[in-house]
């Protein structure tokens, strides 16, 4: 089968620092991929190269086999790859409702909505990632509503537009023991409706029951890529995360 | 916090917003006295110009600092056009306002590159070149001494206070309807956070340069009936004061609100004539006013008022549409 998304070669130099060095990698439709590395290893670069918010210095991005490398960020949102924000963006002076409506007015969410309008579908997204019910959440500020909550707000931003891969940078980043069981499940619900999903996490107990798929980046390089039970023994991963050998890193 | 039983009571009380322009129209019933239209009049004008700022700055983050470049040029437009073609008002006022949004979208340019800080400081650069150029070329713009001997709005002053009041309540309204209309939320979306925008399938560039434009055209009939009240025009019009007096009246009023704008320029323009026998403290009493104002209510008098009656002051309209669904507010 055809890999859904496709990075071949892809290059990102900063200066003299190289923050991703010739990636490749493909996702299946249908799956969770894992992203992981120590902190400064380009996942994010990673992200903000396949979404146009930086451009490539080489290497090429498919989407759908479709070359998208060049195009801006909108036009990517609006082919079908939704990203969030590892620090969580929200339109803080507008209401809940108000932040997923705009993602409603796109171009692919208006193809896509077929006939509803504007407002039943974006409280349609807002009840996807449980921010209504209670009803009183969507006239919050985006300021006022908890980290937990504007983190599903982003994605409940991104859902608006109907995407068919999203990429969550850090989902469960600053998250507490409460709200962590809420974005797991509702990550894993996702992907059972058929959405293809990218995490970039640290949290490997939350990543390691989620991802069918793991790829690991070092220094810009993917150093490997498999199974999470693989990767948990791959020595070459635990000495980029501990600097020595042993696995209690995944436990 | 908004909740769902004051929205639906906001919506509700929108008429109330009516009890403004309703007394306006009947204010020359009190007096027709021509020193106090005249005040009110320039009142009318400023409330679009700083409005018309808002729409820009308030709603969509384009911080400008040069908005007087729109009024200026479509000012001369103006003038020349009535000058030298012989074009009544009731023309010109309009095309210097079209040409209001050709100038808006040569500034929109910068501002794909240049964010925040960067583009306010470019845009202040803006009026400065303009006068130059009018310094430079005095054979079409008459140069220091501007273009005068234009016709005047009406010769009655009560003829000119309606027209000036159709021009405010016109140009107001069209400009609330934009704040809270679709385009509106994505102004206001951009301004939150541009990045998240595109990230969310918005062609910030295209709805960037929409801003401009519209901001440049009202900003722009606001010069053009500045022009034809004054029955002149001179490079002084680019001075960076209009600019920061947009600004200032708008943030009086409340930024972001459109309409805050209106109470801004009253409040000051009333302000300024009632303090005329004391020149000499004039700038002092008007920078304690506003120090007052944004001390104990930094985020505008208009916005505070409204929040104390409980009045709307703009939201998206698309939410109008929960008052008919009930189940949706019993979910």
């Amino acid at each position: 089968m055809n890999p859904i998304l496709e990075t071949k070669n892809l290059h990102k130099q900063f200066g003299g620092l190289t923050a991703v060095d010739n990636f490749s990698l493909q996702i299946k439709e249908g799956e969770i991929l894992g992203l992981i590395g120590p902190n400064g290893a380009g996942k994010t670069t990673f992200f903000n190269l396949i979404t146009g918010f930086l451009k490539p210095d080489s290497g090429i991005v498919l989407l759908k086999g479709k070359n998208i490398t060049k195009l801006k960020p909108h036009k990517i949102a609006n082919l079908g790859m939704v990203r969030t924000f590892q620090i969580i963006k929200p339109f803080k002076q507008m209401l809940a409702v108000e932040n997923v409506a705009v993602a409603c007015l796109s171009d692919r969410a208006k193809r896509k909505r077929n006939g509803d309008d504007i407002l039943s579908k974006t409280l349609k997204s807002l009840r996807q990632v449980e921010i209504i019910p209670p009803a009183e959440n969507m006239f919050k500020l985006a300021s006022e509503l908890s980290h937990g909550y504007t983190k599903r707000l982003d994605i409940a931003r991104a859902l608006a537009l109907e995407p068919e891969i999203i990429l969550l940078d850090e989902p469960f980043g600053g998250l507490g023991l409460k709200e962590t069981p809420i974005m797991n499940s509702l990550i894993k619900r996702l992907n059972e409706q058929g959405l293809t999903i990218i995490i970039i996490e640290h949290k490997m107990r939350e990543l390691m029951k989620l991802a069918h798929r793991i790829a690991v980046m070092h220094f810009g390089e993917k150093i490997a890529e498999g199974t999470p039970k693989e990767i948990s023994k791959n020595q070459r991963v635990c000495q980029a995360y501990l600097g020595k050998e042993g696995d209690e890193l995944f436990v | 916090m908004v909740n769902m039983k004051n929205l639906k009571e906001n919506i509700s009380k929108r008429g109330l917003i009516f009890v403004i322009p309703i007394l306006l129209l009947l204010f020359p019933i009190l007096t027709t006295d021509y020193y106090i239209l005249t005040i009110l009049i320039t009142a009318n004008i400023y409330a679009v110009f700083a409005s018309s700022w808002d729409l820009l700055g308030g709603v969509t983050g384009q911080f400008s600092l040069g908005q007087a470049l729109f009024f200026g040029v479509a000012a001369y437009m103006s003038g020349a056009l009535n000058l030298y073609l012989g074009l009544a008002p009731w023309m010109t006022i309009p095309l210097g306002g079209a040409f209001g949004v050709i100038v808006g979208f040569l500034v929109a340019l910068p501002s794909l590159r240049l964010k925040g800080a960067y583009f306010a400081i470019t845009s202040l650069i803006f009026p400065g070149i303009l006068a130059t150029l009018i310094l430079m070329y005095p054979d079409i713009t008459g140069g220091d001494s501007g273009l005068y001997g234009l016709s005047s709005i009406s010769s009655e002053i009560l003829i000119t206070y309606y027209a000036s009041l159709l021009l405010m309540i016109g140009s107001i309204f069209v400009l609330l309807r934009i704040a809270n209309s679709n385009m509106g939320l994505i102004f206001r979306s951009i301004r939150d956070d541009e990045d998240a925008a595109e990230a969310t399938g918005i062609n910030t560039t295209k709805y960037k340069f929409y801003s401009f434009a519209i901001s440049g055209f009202f900003a722009g009939i606001a010069g053009g009936f500045q022009a034809h009240l004054l029955m002149f025009v001179g490079p002084y019009i680019f001075n960076a004061f209009y600019s920061f007096q947009a600004i200032l009246f708008a943030a009086l009023g409340g930024i972001g609100t459109i309409i805050g704008s209106v109470g801004g320029a009253y409040l000051m323009s009333i302000l300024n004539e009632v303090l005329r026998d004391i020149a000499e403290f004039r700038v002092i009493v008007t920078a304690i006013v506003m120090l007052l104002v944004f001390r104990f209510l930094p985020r505008g008098l208009l916005r505070e008022i409204t929040r104390r009656l409980g009045l709307p002051l703009g939201f998206w309209s698309g939410l109008k549409k929960l008052r008919r669904s009930k189940d949706e507010s019993d979910s």
